[in-house]
Formats: structure tokens, C-alpha cells, sequence
């Protein structure tokens, strides 16, 4: 099959990639450019695992082409970070201890992200909801609608 | 002195909150995972599963998985040998199926290639 060139931008950065036309987006990130924090629990849509904002909006990179990307803004949880300093979400998942193995987590930091810039201020219901894309077999969800909600209202006061 | 004399110590780790030592690297994605790892020359990994919960397995053809370019390795319950001890027996089965399939999502081949979506791709061809 052949490659097809792709100009994207990704966390800021302009990305040049090839990929052939039935690859997704995780595929690229995880096995053409290593950015590994993007995970694949199913690969179908359903665990949220993947989870990457496209221009603006969140998607699970396992639905999407990666040719699809041409032109487009992603942003990834290597992006979260501003360097050495956390996003108020990362630190406190770490904080309030919302996390185990780990592998839901980017997934989900990037859909709480997504879902405070939208709504600064949601209820609990709205977090569960919001997040309901998003499976977690270990921590139990509580802990990690606390942490989002510990998180917003720290950023709402800074 | 009795050991229920002392009745509070500080400690350094117990009776406090940590944070975890692998915290960082997991917010921040930069955890490595098993599937998170390639070597050079890393061959990708994939497997059929069964469509039913109960069925005999009647027959497989892999030739055109294995004429597929790109394909290195085809295996089935067949290519295993079918140890003696019972324990080992049943493990052996729960890895591939030999003659029947036991559940839904029982694995009943497997393929290993030079890249995902060629593994996808024999997976298909079985």
C-alpha cells in the first residue's frame, strides 16, 4: 500500500508524517511518532483510552483516520504539561490518588480537560456523565470525579 | 518497655499520604507500558477469536494468511504439543483451541507479522 504524506499540527508543534490510508490516528501517534501516552484498550470506541482533541473537539483516536488529521490542531496528554509544570488535573488525580495502573488516566485527564474548558463549574452528574466514555477497571470512579471536581475548583479560583 | 507503651511515633512514610513513586510518568503519559515498547525488527501479534460459546472446530486454512506478504508466522491449537499433565493440558487449551472452543473470545489462531494491519489483515484471511 502506499504512504500518503500528512501535514498536521500536534501539541503546537507542526508534524510531517507518512501513513498509509486505512491507519488511525492512534496507530500514527503510538507506532510512527511514539508519543506511547495515547493508549489502545479497544480500539473500537468504547473504553476511551485513546482520547485526543481534534480541533477542539474530544475524539477517541481510534475512530479516526489519521489522514483525516491533515490540517488539523491534536492535541495529546504529552501536551498537558507545560514542561516540568503539571496541569491542575494531573496534579491532582496524583494528589487524591485517581489512579492505579495508569492506562485509563491519559484518556481521562484529556476528556476532563476538555469537559472544564467547556464547563468550568459541572456537577457531580455532569463529570459522570461527561467522563461516562471513559472506562476505568481499578480506581473505581469517585475518586476521579473527586479529583476533577478538586481541580476545577482550583482553577476557577486562579 | 512494653510495646503498647508507645502509643505515637512520626514516621517518615507510614501514617502518611504519599504520592506514588510511578505518579508522574503515568499523568504525563510518559509511562511505558508492555505495549508501549518496540525493538528493532519487532514483529506485531494478533489473534482470532471465536465467534460462539460452544462449537467444534471443524477445520482452519491458514494458506492464505500464510502466502500473505509480510506474514512470518501462522499458529494454531494444531502446531502446540498437547502436554501430558492435566494442568499444563487445560493451559495449553485456554492459550489456543484445539478441537473445540470453549467461550466466546476462546483465542483460536494467531498470527505474527511485520507490521499491525498486515497481522489485521491475515487475521482476516483465516
Amino acid at each position: 500500500m502506499k504512504t500518503l504524506p500528512i501535514e498536521t499540527t500536534i501539541n503546537g508543534d507542526s508534524t510531517e508524517f507518512l501513513c498509509h490510508a486505512d491507519e488511525s490516528l492512534l496507530d500514527v501517534l503510538r507506532d510512527r511518532l511514539g508519543m506511547t501516552g495515547s493508549k489502545e484498550g479497544c480500539g473500537t470506541g468504547d473504553c476511551g483510552a485513546c482520547s485526543v482533541m481534534m480541533n477542539g473537539r474530544l475524539v477517541c483516536s481510534c475512530l479516526v483516520l489519521a489522514v483525516e488529521t491533515q490540517g488539523a490542531e491534536v492535541e495529546t496528554i504529552e501536551g498537558m504539561a507545560k514542561g516540568e509544570e503539571l496541569h491542575p488535573l494531573q496534579r491532582v488525580f496524583l494528589e487524591e490518588a485517581a489512579l492505579q495502573c495508569g492506562v485509563c488516566t491519559p484518556g481521562i485527564l484529556v476528556a476532563a480537560k476538555a469537559l472544564l474548558e467547556k464547563n468550568p463549574n459541572p456537577t457531580d452528574t455532569e463529570v459522570r456523565y461527561w467522563l461516562a466514555g471513559n472506562l476505568c477497571r481499578c480506581t473505581g470512579y469517585d475518586k476521579i470525579i473527586k479529583a476533577v471536581q478538586t481541580a476545577a475548583a482550583e482553577m476557577r479560583s486562579a | 518497655m512494653a510495646f503498647d507503651a508507645q502509643t505515637h511515633r512520626d514516621f517518615k512514610v507510614i501514617g502518611t499520604r504519599v504520592t506514588r513513586p510511578d505518579g508522574i510518568d503515568k499523568v504525563t503519559g510518559k509511562a511505558a507500558y508492555g505495549a508501549d515498547i518496540s525493538a528493532p525488527g519487532m514483529l506485531h501479534g494478533r489473534i482470532l477469536r471465536s465467534p460462539h460459546a460452544h462449537a467444534r472446530i471443524v477445520a482452519i486454512d491458514t494458506s492464505a494468511a500464510k502466502a500473505l506478504a509480510g506474514v512470518k508466522a501462522v499458529v494454531t491449537g494444531a502446531d502446540l504439543a498437547q502436554p501430558e499433565d492435566d494442568f499444563f493440558a487445560d493451559v495449553a487449551i485456554n492459550c489456543l483451541a484445539r478441537d473445540k472452543v470453549l467461550y466466546d473470545g476462546h483465542a483460536v489462531a494467531a498470527v505474527a507479522a511485520k507490521s499491525k494491519s498486515i497481522a489485521k489483515q491475515a487475521i482476516r484471511l483465516i
